[in-house]
């Protein structure tokens, strides 16, 4: 048996002895990975994201209901850190992007045609809203209808 | 789910036309023999189309799957010549080669079985997965395109990541008739079984199947892969492509098979759609060829304008709209000035991408990679082993090199994505590994045929 042949069969040595190595974890960690989550209703893996980043989806949620194709949004939050490690406004800022689309988050509150507040009431910002809704600490106003 | 697997048998059928158009398979007994290649080529150019589509605002659907799979299965099965004679396969190896290679992908597509029933229920959870890409196919399939504030605003920072992944999630949206973030993971475990089928069909009468499914199922199982996967971040799916694009292209170097290199160019076309990096890794494969593959240099070069012209749509949507890529500019990467500012980032980028590449969480993928390379080398196939080698080093001085140019804090940036950006090196060397090792196998001398 050349060398070379015995370093092709080295190499299926090798690749079964890595899958023996690695297939239980990832076996298994796929496993804990669907008990885990199995028991989550649909709502639930909607919502998910905010959840594992302790976001504040109820609130999200009020705000998605008052919002219509076209809005724009302000999002208007406390100081605070969230666990990645950057702050709060920002967090929120970030979330709000992904779960209230279609709605598009702004950076400036003149841009908006709706302001969400997080620990923060709208009223800071000196508009004149067309409509308000309160569900402490969560604030819905609506400046203006999308265009 | 239905309408998810609907456009998933559309990206096959797209993939079937296009493999005698792209002469991939030019008669129907080699057509037969390369279709399972035909799922992954489908997924790629399906999703190049829809991400260069995504950016005049045309959305894929089911309806528009269905035209551009009828069209293309009729123009692609009328080139299909008649059958010649059949190439040898994998029967015609001894006995327990095939148990042995039978055995490992039955195990492989067990465990993908695993991973489908888990994807099929995890929704999005790590921040970039929701963050940048939940987002980017959410608003794909609200917008039906791209040139909206979601891509195009600063609001929405980073804003460099191409599309292609998000436009195949946006379809599946769209097939689904719903936004299911969770249900649309199922897409994750058929890039995986995609990249299984590629995978065997690039290997095919030129390596034992025992090293092939001993390969195949070293590399998915090694628990970065599904357990990055299964975020819906892009790094999994470019590692796949960019693997793909190293077989085809290895192929071509050792045998001299043409299909074999459209096939590949193809993938790296993919793979520069996929993820930014996708130009790094793409441009390290093409450098690493040149020296090895200069007699053929028209190919080759034909080759590079393909994959070039694949990328171009969406650099140019970067140009003109001025987009900003905040991490990194491309220009400090040729300024001596830059580089030597910041090199004291040179250390620690390549301790934390090298301490990566040798995590146990990968098995014993990088020695199976050396081991494959000496195995090339005492064949005497020292072409391909210098493209390997070649390639590996330039895509982690590559990824260095990011690191190094990188605006973030450089023990920051590799905490937040070194893990994640060396994923496409490792499946990258590791599924090449059956390529060196099996030029100690194949008795064909390197760019031996031209089929």
């Amino acid at each position: 048996m050349t060398a070379r042949v015995v370093a092709l069969w080295a190499c299926v040595t090798l690749a079964l002895l890595s899958s023996a190595l690695t297939l239980p974890d990832t076996w298994r960690w796929l496993s804990d990975q669907r008990t885990d989550l199995e028991e989550l209703t649909p709502a639930d893996r909607i919502q998910a994201p905010g959840f594992n980043n302790r976001l504040p989806v109820g609130g999200f949620d009020l705000f998605r209901a008052n919002l219509r194709r076209g809005d724009t949004v302000y999002v208007l939050a406390r100081p605070g850190t969230t666990v990645r490690g950057v702050d709060f406004p920002t967090g929120a800022r970030t979330f709000g992007r992904y779960y209230l689309l279609p709605a598009i988050v702004v950076e400036r509150p003149e841009d908006a045609t709706v302001i969400v507040g997080i620990g923060r009431d709208p009223r800071e910002l000196g508009l004149r809203y067309r409509s308000e809704q309160r569900e402490d600490p969560f604030y819905v106003a609506r400046v203006r209808d999308p265009s | 789910m239905i309408g998810l697997l609907l456009a998933n048998a559309l990206y096959f059928a797209i993939g079937t036309g296009l493999l005698p158009l792209l002469r991939i398979a030019r008669d129907r007994a080699t057509l037969v023999e390369r279709l399972p290649l035909a799922y992954p080529v489908g997924v790629a150019a399906t999703g190049i189309v829809a991400a260069h589509l995504a950016l005049i605002d045309v959305p894929l659907g089911l309806v528009e799957l269905v035209v551009l799979a009828a069209v293309v299965l009729f123009l692609g099965l009328r080139r299909v010549r008649a059958t010649t004679a059949s190439t040898a396969a994998f029967r015609d190896e001894p006995l327990w080669s095939r148990l042995v290679g039978g055995g490992a992908l039955a195990a492989s597509l067990i465990l993908l079985a695993h991973a489908w029933a888990t994807y099929e229920i995890r929704p999005l959870l790590e921040w970039d997965g929701w963050a940048i890409w939940g987002t980017r196919s959410r608003a794909l399939y609200e917008f039906g395109g791209a040139t909206g504030p979601v891509f195009t605003s600063d609001v929405y920072l980073p804003l460099q990541h191409p599309l292609l992944l998000p436009s195949l999630d946006a379809i599946g949206f769209r097939a689904m008739g719903a936004y299911d973030p969770t249900l649309v993971h199922i897409q994750l475990a058929l890039f995986a079984f995609g990249f299984l089928l590629g995978f065997v069909s690039l290997l095919r009468n030129r390596v034992p199947l025992a090293l092939v499914g001993a390969s195949a199922l070293a590399v998915l199982s090694a628990e970065p892969v599904l357990k990055q996967l299964s975020t819906g971040l892009a790094d999994v799916p470019l590692a796949f492509f960019v693997a793909l694009g190293l077989l085809g292209t290895g192929r071509w170097l050792a045998s001299g098979e043409r299909w074999a290199l459209v096939a590949g160019s193809l993938f790296l076309g993919a793979a520069t759609l996929t993820k930014s990096e996708g130009l790094f890794f793409a441009l390290a494969t093409l450098l690493a060829l040149t020296p090895f593959a200069w007699g053929r240099r028209r190919e080759l070069g034909l080759a590079a304008a393909a994959v070039v012209a694949i990328m171009l749509p969406w650099r140019l949507f970067v140009s003109l709209r001025d987009l900003p890529l905040v991490e990194y500019r491309f220009r400090d990467a040729v300024s001596p000035a830059y580089l030597a500012d910041h090199a004291d980032r040179v250390g620690p980028a390549v301790r934390g991408i090298g301490g990566e590449l040798l995590s146990g969480d990968w098995g014993l993928l990088v020695p199976l990679f050396l081991a494959a390379v000496a195995a090339a080398v005492l064949a005497r196939h020292y072409a391909l082993a210098g493209f390997a080698v070649v390639w590996t080093a330039l895509a982690f001085g590559g990824l260095v090199l990011v690191y190094w140019i990188s605006t973030i804090p450089v023990d920051l940036a590799l905490v937040w994505s070194g893990d994640r950006t060396i994923v496409a090196v490792v499946v990258g060397a590791a599924a090449l590994a059956p390529l060196l090792a099996g030029a100690a196998w194949t008795t064909r001398g390197e760019a031996g045929g031209t089929r």
